[in-house]
């Protein structure tokens, strides 16, 4: 097994589950946010099912490429996929804080840069957690990638 | 026609012909990577040596024998411009289908130069092309291009001049191994370069001896590398794989939607209206004289209004709407169409869903003209040309014009009832399919087998974006705003002259006992004629409960399709059966589909207990 199998996996794990919980949550399922626990993540929002669902399916899709084997392309490309899938919920979630913070509200046009950073700033959502370690995946661009 | 020469550019769909035009003629027009972008001609003038010439871009053709409007469109162009020089544009990563349609034309005599248009990728497929080679067999000239970085484009320019006509009987004639002549191959083609003057249906190869010829000039001409597929590549194959690529549509669809809230979101909450609502409106108010006139009603509107959505003068409501809130939604929407467009993924999702489409009558293709249609019904109507029957046709432009809210739309209503948008488009995309089913089994015709390119995904071209992008906008800010505003003027003149009441009260009982709505809503169906978007931004001056806003809503959207749109379903009817019958068709399923979908929400609303 490659190490990046085992790294994908359990990537792929993680989102699954985090997806899992946003769903339950979504629906109205009583489970605690995870700030309770864990003051970096937060699983609120807009849109919370459909979130929870795209990062059960990139988890899902991080698992059959893991599972399947990363030496072959068709599984690495599986990984990019997912990858990318992580990278809309992402920045979707990153764009809507950056858009809402900007102009400031009543009576100020362009808000001042400690506004704009502290709108970016904790707790994230898993999808904008996650996404950095799924930057690994960028290595399988070209077929010459080797192992992390 | 003048004296001037015509060059015609002909090919395939997608093998961009229509960057080539705007390479060759310093123009703008549309460019999309998927077939079936340019449905009409398009045209330009072209400097051969200081010369003009008249370029023209023709719809994309499988072949001489047309399938569908958009092919016939190019063929009739071939027919009754026979003089014309025919630069054949071909895919060269497929030139085998590419160089079938290149022997059609040069069967029938025209003079042509040939362009192996997306040279570099045909390089990096590992497909090699001996273009001097492909050029002796072939008698004509050959030029590698790649029209989006207009690599090439000089040396085709210089090579129209040198365009010269060929008989298929010569190329076989210069084959070191000519394919055998079957018994149905052409009695009496001629042995000269220059064919016949006009060549007859015998001249023609049969479709069987025509595949064998290019059999025999790819064997002269091209090598084939294996080469492993890039990760583009793979990534394509996986969205069409419904296992791999449902889940990334719906993503993808998320990333959308998450992207014209945020985008949307930004310019009109975040500054048009503190712009219009704290400084235009009470400016306007202030400085307009004879308050209480008609004139002020027409132009500003409520005197009291302390927002610009409920004032609903030209200069207040109008001018919000147009600018305040369709536009930034616009702008958010074209640009991840365009982006999607270019980028390939637009035809993966018709294959991706063809299996949906097909139970209700039509094939993948048409997520085509539906993905236009939420930008703006207009180009969703036109698109539907390049669908092969009337049948596929009428329902396309029906479903569009009566189910697939526009951008604009959609602008309005994530600004006034965001909470509902969703579930509203929900419910409407069900309605599409409900009554593509039903229209499915009402109306007579066929449903023929297609076979589509799947374009390569590509790195869309900020270039050509921007383009697409501002020539979408500019086509929005001259057209739709007027409406917009003539629209107010039409609904606020009904208003002084006391017809709206009197449709209120006449409709009421309709509106109140089947939908359960006020009668207070038949301004905005009144506007909704001129506009969706106006139609949805007046109800929000009508006090209502949230049922009522959503019903309301649908209501608008199902209802009557826009002027626009009515102009347009009225142009193509002409083409697909009838004007009068596509456009009866259309109103007899809006009409059904106004009262039963309409109906069913309610009565869903009165079973949830909302109602």
């Amino acid at each position: 097994m490659r190490r990046d199998d085992v790294y994908f996996g359990a990537l792929g794990l993680a989102v699954a589950l985090a997806g899992v919980v946003a769903v339950l949550r979504g629906v109205g399922i009583g489970i605690t946010d995870p700030h309770a626990i864990a003051p970096l993540v937060t699983v609120a929002g807009t849109f919370l099912v459909w979130r929870g669902i795209i990062l059960v399916l990139a988890g899902w899709l991080f698992l059959t490429g893991a599972t399947d084997g990363l030496d072959d392309r068709e599984n690495q490309a599986t990984v990019v996929m997912a990858s990318l899938m992580l990278w809309i919920v992402a920045g979707a979630d990153l764009l809507s804080r950056l858009l809402g913070a900007i102009p400031g509200g009543p009576d100020i046009w362009i808000a001042g840069p400690t506004e704009v950073v502290a709108a970016l700033g904790p707790p994230y959502g898993p999808a904008l957690l996650a996404a950095p370690f799924a930057l690994v995946a960028l290595k399988y661009r070209h077929s010459d990638g080797d192992e992390p | 026609m003048t004296g001037q020469s015509t060059v015609l550019l002909v090919g395939h769909p997608n093998v961009g012909k229509s960057a080539l035009f705007n390479r060759l003629a310093g123009a703008n027009i549309t460019e999309s990577n998927y077939p079936g972008t340019t449905v009409d001609y398009t045209e330009s003038e072209l400097h051969l040596d200081g010369d003009p010439a008249r370029l023209v871009d023709v719809p994309g053709t499988f072949s001489l024998d047309p399938k569908d409007r958009a092919e016939a469109v190019a063929v009739e162009f071939l027919d009754s411009n026979p003089e014309a020089v025919t630069v054949c544009v071909l895919d060269a990563t497929r030139i085998e289908r590419g160089l079938n349609l290149v022997l059609e034309v040069l069967e029938r005599g025209h003079p042509a130069v040939v362009a192996l248009n997306m040279w570099d990728e045909a390089r990096e497929k590992g497909v090699e092309v001996d273009v001097d080679a492909l050029s002796s067999l072939l008698g004509v000239p050959v030029v590698p291009t790649v029209a989006t970085e207009g690599v090439g484009v000089d040396d085709l320019r210089a090579e129209v001049a040198s365009a010269r006509a060929t008989s298929a009987e010569a190329i076989r004639e210069r084959l070191p191994m000519a394919p055998e002549t079957t018994g149905d191959a052409p009695a009496a083609a001629s042995t000269r370069d220059e064919p016949a003057a006009a060549p007859t249906d015998e001249d023609l190869l049969t479709p069987a001896a025509r595949w064998d010829l290019v059999d025999a000039i790819v064997e002269e001409c091209v090598t084939y590398h294996d080469t492993e597929p890039s990760l583009s590549e793979l990534l394509g194959r996986l969205t069409v794989a419904p296992k791999t690529g449902l889940p990334f549509a719906v993503a993808v669809l998320y990333g959308m939607w998450s992207f014209f809230s945020a985008v949307a979101g930004f310019f009109t909450d975040g500054y048009f209206v503190p712009l219009f609502d704290d400084l235009w409106l009470p400016w306007l108010q202030d400085v307009f004289p004879m308050e209480g006139s008609w004139l002020y009603f027409l132009i500003v509107g409520d005197p009291a209004a302390t927002n610009s959505f409920e004032a609903f003068g030209i200069l207040t409501s109008g001018l919000f709407v147009a600018i305040g809130v369709v536009l930034p939604a616009i702008l958010a929407l074209y640009l991840l169409l365009a982006v999607l467009e270019d980028s390939g993924y637009v035809a993966r999702l018709a294959v991706l869903l063809d299996t949906v489409f097909h139970r209700i009558g039509l094939h993948g293709f048409a997520i085509v003209p539906m993905v236009l249609s939420f930008g703006c019904n207009v180009p969703g109507v036109a698109a539907t040309r390049t669908l092969e029957t009337d049948k596929q046709r009428f329902m396309t432009m029906t479903l569009l014009s009566v189910f697939i809210p526009c951008g604009a739309q959609l602008g309005v209503m994530l600004s006034l009832i965001p909470q509902y948008t969703g579930y509203i488009l929900l419910y409407l995309l069900a309605g599409f399919f409900v009554f593509g089913a039903i229209l499915n089994r009402l109306v007579p015709g066929s449903l023929p087998a297609v076979a589509i390119d799947i374009p390569p995904m590509r790195q869309p071209r900020l270039e050509n974006v921007a383009t697409k992008l501002w020539l979408r906008l500019r086509a929005f800010v001259t057209t739709a705003v007027p409406f917009v505003l003539f629209g107010v003027a039409v609904v606020n003149v009904l208003y002084l002259g006391g017809a709206i009441e009197w449709l209120a009260n006449a409709l009421r009982p309709v509106l109140s006992g089947w939908f359960g709505v006020p009668g207070e809503t038949v301004p905005a169906l009144v506007a909704g004629f001129m506009r969706k978007d106006l139609a949805v931004a007046q109800l929000s001056a009508v006090s209502m409960t949230p049922f009522q806003t959503i019903m309301s809503v649908v209501m608008v959207s199902i209802y009557f399709p826009c002027v626009a749109t009515f102009a347009m379903l009225l142009k193509e009817g002409r083409e697909s059966g009838g004007a009068l019958k596509v456009l009866g068709g259309a109103l007899a399923t809006l009409v059904a589909a106004l009262f039963l979908w309409g109906g069913l929400l309610r009565l869903i609303g009165i079973a949830l207990g909302v109602a």
